[in-house]
């Protein structure tokens, strides 16, 4: 059993707590990523499951042993860092080793250990070179293969592919979700970008200012974010504001939208509702159940697969949209009138003011 | 190529002073030290001779010398590589507030006159000097120790002055162990004691070489201080080089005597500086 519970964690430098009681279960063989921009305190919370940082509170616990207090080479993680951390005066084979001879392997067994974990990154035959010899996707593969070599107990990764080109970046993305279920080890995995957490966790955990924000799985922290931070977060959704009016959402100079959501959320009620630029069709004419407001295309950018339009909704309100520019819809011009249309349930709706 | 013809233009002014003040005055005592020196009359420029290099290795007196000196620059600079290395680690490693203060610390005796530094060694080690003054108040010992004009006296006054280099360099290499590697180490397995042998040390052996070539070669060619702490008896190299210049006249052996100094410590440079790079990985 190797499941990493957090309780109740706190790090407090002086007066400023930057991680400010987080608890998170993780179940064995789960792959978690902490997601929140710069300062979030998700590196911090990584290093605490480490050992590099002390917690101010809390307990950390692995397979049920508390080793919140223990140092970090009686923890049994493997830490792969964004800058890699390789052991630049040491050979490929001797920096994976390096984990392998710490718990007692030696002679036969340590080379063909070391060798399973190089071919479980792709990197048969780079044992004799030294890191400042590989490239950097190399160095990122020699990092992984050092921290599961010793088969550790929890993977932790720190930022581990945002010093690598758009183009590795994708592979090893796939790479590293192959090799995590594979592997089937606890994985807590620290990124500032979405996609990435998106594409390789099991659930995510957004993080703002040392709070969680919301825990679960992609598919619910994309389609029904639990707080406002989440919403305009993740993706890049359309922020509007308006107050509950006869179960729809009312922005004001005679617009109104249909939600799902608001008539729970009590009439009269100022609220925020966040609309994906996918969810919106435009089309010329409008739709005939009443659903759709009228706007004004005001700029329009062709991007390969899809077409980008800006749209002016009455007066307050500019919305992003984005269409396929295969479909329908992708040859309105600018000044154009058109109709948008969002399905109820596509409408993410928020109550909005204190406690939101 | 423009870089190189940038570069040679950048380097001339330093190749000029250093060709005609150095270099073209060492190949000058080339000649001299093959010739003979005969007292009372100078030196002979009738006859070549091998003798002032071979008296170096065959005379007692000039071997003792020889190896005294080697000794001693390899026993400061270990002395100054073992104080300096915790002062270093202190300074990169410790609280930040105090890295100023402690910097400027190290620093401090080099803003004092070698000559001053090493008056006050004679003063604080002589044997009516203050620590044997000291020693004997308290009961401690009976008779002042030799703490001057032997090997203790020398290693003393050397290593103090000679450490903040060693200090100063150490700081540079550990300035540039990047903590992430340390950490990876220590959650892989390495206690404290482990991640500083298997990591730091090897790390930072650019800065070990360095500093260590640098107090070394320093060392065996300080005059000042050997002169004052070893008095007229006791002997380096460099003093003995002075004492054939200035005293005795004799520029054959005294030019022999500095060129077996200049080849010997480029011979332990080369080859100490290998075996640490093979240790660090480097090689």
């Amino acid at each position: 059993m190797s499941n990493l519970s957090l309780r109740h964690l706190v790090k407090r430098y002086g007066t400023v707590s930057v991680v400010k009681n987080v608890s998170l279960e993780i179940a064995e063989g789960e792959f978690v990523s902490l997601l929140g921009p710069s300062g979030c305190g998700k590196t911090t919370i990584l290093r605490m499951v480490a050992g590099l940082i002390e917690p101010s509170d809390g307990t950390i616990t692995v397979g049920g042993r508390d080793i919140t207090r223990l140092p970090p080479n009686k923890r049994n993680v493997g830490l792969v860092f964004q800058s890699y951390a390789l052991f630049p005066h040491m050979t490929v084979f001797e920096n994976v080793a390096f984990g392998l001879r710490r718990k007692g392997e030696s002679g036969d067994g340590l080379v063909a250990r070391v060798n399973e974990a190089l071919s479980m990154v792709r990197l048969d035959g780079y044992g004799e070179r030294y890191p400042r010899q590989l490239s950097g996707g190399q160095q990122q593969r020699v990092a992984m293969a050092r921290a599961i070599a010793p088969r550790p107990s929890v993977l932790l990764f720190d930022e581990p592919l945002s010093n690598l080109d758009a183009k590795l970046r994708d592979e090893m993305q796939i790479e590293l979700k192959r090799l995590q279920r594979e592997l089937k080890i606890t994985t807590l995995f620290v990124t500032h970008d979405q996609a990435e957490a998106l594409s390789l966790s099991d659930r995510v955990c957004v993080m703002h200012d040392g709070v969680i924000q919301q825990f679960a799985a992609p598919e619910e922290i994309y389609h029904r974010p639990a707080t406002s931070f989440v919403a305009s977060f993740i993706g890049k959704p359309n922020h509007l504001a308006g107050t509950v009016k006869d179960g729809a959402v009312d922005l004001g100079d005679g617009l109104v939208l249909q939600s799902t959501g608001a008539a729970a959320l009590g009439e009269g009620a100022p609220v925020d509702i966040f609309i994906r630029q996918e969810a919106v069709t435009l089309s010329a004419s409008a739709s005939d159940d009443g659903a759709s407001v009228p706007g004004t295309i005001v700029l329009r950018s062709f991007s390969g697969a899809q077409v980008q339009y800006v749209v002016r909704l009455g007066e307050r309100f500019e919305v992003v949209v984005e269409m396929a520019s295969s479909g329908e819809g992708a040859n309105l011009a600018q000044g154009d009138e058109v109709f948008l249309t969002i399905r109820p349930q596509d409408i993410i709706i928020l109550g909005s003011g204190p406690g939101a | 190529m423009k870089s190189l013809r940038t570069g040679a233009l950048l380097l001339s002014p330093l190749l000029f002073v250093l060709l005609a003040a150095f270099v073209v005055p060492l190949l000058l005592l080339v000649p001299t030290s093959f010739q003979e020196y005969r007292p009372g009359q100078g030196i002979a420029t009738d006859a070549w001779t091998v003798q002032n290099y071979v008296r170096i290795f065959a005379d007692e007196f000039y071997r003792e010398v020889v190896l005294r000196t080697i000794g001693l620059g390899a026993a400061v600079t270990l002395c100054c590589l073992i104080l300096g290395y915790p002062v270093a680690y202190l300074i990169v490693r410790g609280n930040p507030r105090w890295r100023l203060p402690l910097t400027l610390l190290v620093i401090f005796p080099l803003m004092l006159n070698l000559v001053v530094r090493s008056f006050g060694w004679i003063v604080l080690l002589t044997n009516r000097g203050v620590i044997n003054n000291l020693l004997i108040d308290l009961g401690l010992i009976e008779r002042p120790l030799r703490l001057m004009f032997n090997l203790t006296g020398l290693m003393i006054g050397l290593t103090h002055i000679y450490l903040p280099f060693m200090v100063l360099m150490l700081v540079a290499a550990l300035q540039n162990v990047p903590r992430d590697v340390e950490a990876a180490a220590s959650t892989l397995g390495s206690s404290r004691l482990h991640v500083f042998r298997a990591v730091t040390l090897p790390l930072t052996a650019p800065g070990i070489i360095a500093g260590s070539i640098l107090v070394f070669v320093l060392t065996i060619s300080a005059l000042v201080t050997p002169r004052m702490l070893g008095g007229p008896t006791y002997q380096v190299m460099a003093t003995l080089i002075y004492d054939e210049y200035m005293q005795l006249l004799d520029w054959p052996s005294g030019s022999a005597l500095s060129f077996a100094l200049a080849i010997s410590t480029i011979l332990i440079i080369w080859i100490s500086s290998r075996m640490t790079k093979r240790w660090a990985g480097l090689a």
